[in-house]
């Protein structure tokens, strides 16, 4: 059985009208009507709607459905509440929901109690043909207000055409067809706008606005970002609230280092370093969830023997995450770190005075976005170039800095110039970026685990397989981080190719 | 999924009742199930209320061509589906004598159209003919009613020769007592003298009821209109015995 389509009821008086009305026409047997409760969710960042689905329960009942009128329909039966991937059953709904959601938490986005009436439509040798479904969902807050109301209309399998002629009808009765499947309308009653929610930086700029101005837009836009994602953070709902917060913070202070002189040196100085103390305050929270996000992962690493022991490794891992988050939210609520967010927030908003600006700050914003840019590229091919085999890892670490602080500057500005090539660039220093980000996180992580070996040596037995997990994974860490080391030359080649580094000139140099 | 034929040699032995309750549960208890009517009486297709459509014959079904899923028609209960009969079908023996490699024809159908399915039920024709034997070999099990007279017990017996003869697996072979009535002396006599010696058959008989006859004037499985009638129940035992058998 599938819905091919569905009709807005505006006025649920009329329903046993329209019901009537089809009786003359076709075989007509009512069923009975339950009460159901329904919760569609999603993830905080809409990965679900953005590809055009939804998961919808209904009591026991899970079902992957999509937001359109196609077939598509996963189905599983829960005992639990189900609030991450990892809490379903083996099956093909979690395999299918693995890739989509990853570790994001699923939220209730809309809770509806619904009564429905399922009526059957028959044909001569008395067999069920279509099957029509009547929703009446009952109002939420305002008591006065009408329950809305919908018909359904669900084919069987070898009887469309059956279906089609009920669906003309119900046309002809003046019903009003929706565009999209019923759950896409019940979204709407959502607090959030669907699909709207994306760290991606999106503000449109104009080339002769003040860059104080640009970047003023840019922001407030990731205040926004840190904004949306704090109550997250409290509630500990999943790793990804920190993270985005995070991202969006770093963002804002790489838009106060790169694009200088915008503010007064002092001003500009004073909100790099409270910004700069807000993030430190959960580097080691961020860390401590990508170690425990990346236990499987782990677990690869070592050999099959030592793998059962890691659970002593996560264990330990797990307690002091949540220690460490104990102490970020304590700090995160207190006054010291609330007053930084509220305190940027008022400068970012308010009217500045002349004292208070820059020498940049008047200056068209694509001028500066073109100098800024630039530099940056150049600063990243003369410090490539300088690297050779027995360069510090320090200075390789420097460069992965650069680069992100490049793609920021791409992001801030990418209105300001054509969107292909942008693409283009953007995905070409995302490459070298990449590479950086996985070198660096081999580094990090042996720093991590000699620091653990180092702070936690008793003579339990559990200390004695940690240390032996430790081991093993050091020594992986290092004949992987030895390998990538051995590819840098040809990757730095491939990024300041002629041909790029041409489109570089061309699109950023004054 | 698993997919099971039901079959006879002899006819009147309560088949057809059976894969139509056995669908049903299936259906309800495991998730999507495809009823396959391959007996051209169509008795199948008859109690579920459906029609073939008209374009469907033999020709097609035997050289296995996909267009098969159109021929598909979604019974009134949730997740069973029905292949159903059609009077053409008596003519598939010749069919599958034309067709190459025929000995596979009917596993390649089975995997092919079966990949939506938890359960593939074949109502299969009650004959020995080539047909037959491919449905033997391309099903998991063929579960075989047999009803407690010496005769059927006889009949069974060539079945098993003839599985032996074709070297199909006696494993596959699954019989159960049906339209037992307890009154007949003979009945008790064969159905408590086969119980334990003879593992082919499940412990558990369906009893001859006017419930079950009634299914041809309701034209529904009983276990829709008649959940708790001892025929129902028996039915209930007899899914459970089969279910416990397909995982072991």
């Amino acid at each position: 059985m599938y819905t091919i389509a569905g009709f807005q009821v505006n006025d649920a008086q009329t329903i046993d009208q329209h019901v009537n009305q089809l009786k003359k026409y076709f075989i007509i047997r009512g069923g009975e009507e339950r009460q159901e409760t329904w919760k569609l969710s999603d993830t905080f960042d809409w990965r679900l709607y953005n590809r055009n689905l939804i998961l919808k329960r209904i009591h026991h009942h899970l079902a992957l459905v999509s937001l359109d009128n196609s077939k598509f329909d996963i189905r599983q039966s829960i005992q639990k509440d189900i609030r991450y991937v990892w809490d379903l059953p083996d099956g093909k709904l979690k395999q299918q929901l693995w890739s989509i959601l990853e570790e994001r938490a699923l939220l209730d986005i809309v809770v509806d109690d619904v009564r429905v009436k399922t009526i059957v439509v028959l044909n001569e040798l008395g067999k069920t043909v279509t099957r029509l479904s009547i929703h009446r969902f009952q109002p939420k807050m305002n008591i006065t207000a009408l329950p809305e109301s919908y018909i359904l209309v669900h084919a069987l399998q070898g009887y469309k055409d059956e279906s089609d002629q009920i669906v003309d009808q119900l046309k002809t009765q003046g019903l009003h067809q929706l565009t999209s499947s019923l759950y896409a309308y019940r979204l709407r009653n959502s607090d959030r706008e669907p699909g709207l929610y994306s760290t991606k930086v999106n503000v449109s700029l104009s080339d002769d606005l003040p860059s104080v101005e640009a970047m003023r837009r840019i922001f407030q836009f990731l205040l926004q970002i840190m904004k949306e994602n704090k109550q997250g953070i409290i509630e500990d709902i999943d790793t990804e609230f920190l993270h985005d917060f995070r991202v969006s913070l770093r963002r804002t202070r790489a838009g106060l280092s790169q694009v200088k002189g915008l503010y007064n040196d002092p001003l500009t100085r004073h909100f790099k370093d409270q910004l700069k103390k807000l993030q430190q305050l959960s580097n080691r929270l961020r860390d401590l969830d990508v170690y425990l996000l990346s236990k499987k992962e782990f677990a690869r690493m070592l050999v099959p023997d030592l793998r059962p022991y890691i659970d002593h490794l996560f264990g330990r891992l797990t307690a002091e995450r949540e220690a460490e988050y104990q102490r970020v939210m304590h700090l995160l609520q207190s006054d010291e770190y609330q007053n930084i967010l509220t305190t940027w927030e008022q400068f970012v908003n308010k009217e500045y005075t002349v004292e208070e600006l820059g020498i940049n700050a008047g200056k068209p914003c694509k001028t500066l976005a073109m100098e800024r840019i630039y530099k940056s590229y150049r600063k990243i091919i003369k410090m490539g170039k300088r690297i050779t085999d027995d360069t510090p890892d320090a200075d390789i670490h420097q460069l992965r800095i650069d680069c992100k602080k490049l793609r920021y500057l791409m992001e801030f500005f990418y209105s300001l110039f054509p969107q292909k090539e942008m693409n283009a660039l953007s995905k070409h220093v995302k490459k070298l970026q990449d590479y950086l980000g996985k070198y660096n996180d081999y580094s990090v992580q042996q720093t991590f685990l000699k620091k653990y070996l180092d702070e936690h040596h008793d003579r339990s037995k559990t200390s004695y397989y940690t240390a032996a997990i430790i081991g093993g994974l050091l020594e992986h860490l290092y004949h992987e981080q030895k390998t990538l080391r051995s590819a840098f030359h040809s990757i730095f080649r491939d990024f300041s190719d002629k041909s790029y580094q041409k489109q570089f000139n061309r699109l950023f140099k004054l | 999924m698993i997919s099971f034929a039901l079959y006879s040699i002899k006819g009147g032995v309560g088949k057809t009742a059976t894969a139509v309750n056995l669908a049903y549960l299936a259906a309800a208890q495991e998730g999507p199930c495809l009823l396959v009517d391959l007996d051209p009486q169509g008795s199948t297709s008859y109690y579920y209320r459906i029609q073939p459509g008209k374009k469907i014959n033999s020709k097609s079904l035997a050289k296995g061509k996909s267009n098969i899923p159109h021929f598909i028609r979604e019974s009134d209960f949730e997740d069973l589906f029905v292949l159903p009969s059609h009077i053409s079908y008596r003519k598939l023996d010749i069919h599958f004598d034309r067709i190459k490699r025929s000995k596979k024809r009917i596993r390649e159908l089975i995997a092919d159209i079966g990949r939506d399915y938890q359960y593939v039920i074949i109502d299969a024709p009650p004959n020995i003919t080539l047909l037959s034997e491919n449905i033997f070999r391309g099903v998991d099990f063929v579960v075989v009613p047999v009803v407690p007279t010496y005769l059927s017990l006889r009949t069974l017996e060539q079945l098993q020769n003839f599985f032996n003869k074709q070297h199909i697996s006696l494993k596959k072979l699954v019989a159960f007592f049906s339209m037992v009535d307890r009154r007949k002396k003979l009945h008790r006599a064969v159905v408590e003298g086969q119980d334990e010696t003879e593992n082919a058959f499940l412990p558990i008989w369906i009893p001859f009821s006017s419930a079950v006859e009634k299914m041809g004037a309701t034209r529904q499985p009983l276990l829709h209109y008649d959940n708790q009638s001892k025929a129902a129940q028996a039915y209930h035992q007899l899914w459970d015995h089969l279910k416990h058998r397909f995982v072991t």
